[in-house]
């Protein structure tokens, strides 16, 4: 039984330097894979990655892997990535998760 | 309320309902018999239906396009030998049940048929129109009992190797110290799949306790194998005196060397109480801080990313708090308050402290309590696995836990 789960989207700004992804949701176990296949299939190179969750209402681990992965991906190919735009309740896990540094301020 | 101690099993759906009309095909490459048979069938059991293929090598375009439920293989055929021919059909089509039909007198054959997999055999001319079609539905029904056999036994191996997986996850902390009660939980996702929740404690020489407790983010055995070499990790380091300050760092050494991804990573809080048990150390690395009673969130303000996360070359050196009296300390994983709440939203770390306070009305933490609190505050269950340790220090003499 699942109550009042809300669905989970991503969407590429395309045009946009850098490249602005904006996810709204739930990130949880369940809709990582989602996230993840979008960031995978971005172009490598460009002008890196900014990742907007202000419509990001949980984030857990599954998540945080899928950004953590991001982070590498980015690190290899010498590109800018950054979360911006969290919100409050996305700030306070990378807070309690030591990721702060992640989210542009 | 899910029981998570319960693990349920469905037969898979590739198991087809039982009134569906089956599909039989006979690989035969006598014409005349081929007739024969296709008679046969339509008078003893029209529901049957037949098409017939005169070599192995027609029939399995036909397994592509059609659900087939039954061959039934002459082993006379030519140019190759009937068991051959046989192997090739289990071996390709593991799901169809199989009947064999052998020669007059022989069988030997029909019995080695049914070693090598067959479900029955029939003696050809020997066999009439219903008895072919008891034989073909005997060999469906008995084809999908050993499937579902086999799938329940598959489902009980995963299952022992959960156990097997929690078992070396989670050890009893090896302390003896009497003025120190442990008190471990674990509950199981309602997904019934083992995360890489663990944790360990110790008591050194000297008297002092060192205890870890972390998390490997994803579900699945990978991360419950990788939980398992980070909590030996630890309790290797730990055993070979490492410092404190190093344990951690060398532990993020073996989970960059042993996950299997490459982009698995770890929170870990490890803690060191010192011998006198007033102190105690905190070295987080992204982990839900340890909470003690009747004061809140043990932080480490000088504590860094996830180990697999890093960030930059700090270092762990850890934040030291005082510990008075007779204390209790709780900790646990992100699966312990990251249920969704009867208001939609999933509960965030900021529950806990409130929730420690009243489990530990009489003093120490009740551990069940504290996991009776979210328990019932989760309307779906619990999302992700939860390892749960509590640590109290008893003063002697009456009411000495107050």
């Amino acid at each position: 039984m699942t109550i009042g789960a809300p669905h989970f989207n991503v969407q590429i700004d395309s045009g946009t330097e850098p490249l602005r992804v904006v996810a709204e949701g739930e990130l949880d176990a369940a809709s990582a894979a989602t996230l993840a296949g979008a960031l995978e299939q971005l172009p490598v190179g460009g002008t890196g990655v900014a990742l907007d969750l202000s419509g990001v209402s949980f984030i857990d681990s599954s998540g945080l892997r899928v950004i953590a992965a991001q982070v590498q991906r980015s690190e290899a190919a010498g590109t800018a990535f950054s979360v911006s735009a969290a919100s409050d309740a996305v700030r306070r896990i990378f807070e309690m998760t030591g990721l702060t540094s992640l989210l542009a301020s | 309320m899910n029981d998570p101690s319960k693990t349920s099993w469905a037969p898979p759906d590739h198991l087809s309902p039982r009134d569906a009309p089956h599909l039989v095909v006979l690989v035969e490459d006598d014409p005349g018999d081929t007739i024969l048979f296709e008679e046969a069938i339509a008078d003893a059991d029209p529901e049957l239906r037949v098409r017939c293929v005169s070599r192995t090598s027609q029939l399995f375009p036909l397994t592509q396009t059609d659900e087939v439920s039954c061959v039934v293989l002459d082993l006379g055929l030519p140019g190759v030998t009937g068991f051959e021919a046989l192997d090739e059909i289990v071996t390709a089509l593991p799901r169809v049940a199989i009947v064999v039909l052998t020669g007059w007198g022989d069988a030997q054959a029909g019995t080695e048929a049914l070693a090598r997999g067959a479900q029955d055999y029939l003696v050809k001319g020997d066999a009439d129109g219903r008895t072919i079609a008891r034989s073909i539905r005997f060999a469906v029904e008995r084809k999908r009992s050993q499937l579902s056999a086999t799938a329940l036994a598959a489902a009980h191996m995963r299952q022992a190797e959960q156990h097997r997986l929690e078992r070396a996850l989670l050890v009893d902390p090896a302390v003896v110290r009497p003025d120190v009660s442990w008190d471990a939980r674990y509950i199981a996702a309602r997904s019934g799949v083992v995360s890489g929740d663990f944790f360990d404690g110790l008591e050194l020489a000297d008297g002092t306790l060192r205890l870890v407790i972390g998390d490997v983010a994803g579900h699945g055995t990978d991360e419950a194998a990788l939980g398992v070499s980070l909590r030996a990790g630890w309790r290797s380091l730990v055993l070979a005196g490492l410092d404190p300050g190093e344990v951690l760092l060398a532990l993020e050494d073996l989970l960059l060397s042993e996950r299997p991804r490459g982009d698995e990573f770890a929170t870990v809080c490890d803690l060191t109480i010192a011998p006198d048990l007033g102190t105690v150390c905190i070295r987080n690395a992204g982990h839900p801080a340890p909470i003690l009673a009747g004061r809140g969130p043990l932080r480490d303000v000088a504590g860094r990313s996830p180990l697999g996360i890093r960030l930059d070359d700090a270092g762990l050196p850890g934040t030291e708090h005082r510990l008075d009296g007779a204390w209790s300390l709780v900790t646990f994983t992100d699966g312990l308050f990251e249920v969704r709440a009867d208001t939609g939203a999933i509960l965030a770390v900021e529950e806990v402290p409130s929730a420690v306070e009243a489990a530990a009305a009489s003093g120490a933490i009740d551990a069940d309590a504290l996991i009776g609190d979210f328990a019932a505050r989760a309307v779906d269950g619990w999302r992700d696995d939860v390892a749960l340790l509590v640590v109290t220090r008893q003063l002697p003499g009456p009411g000495g836990t107050a």
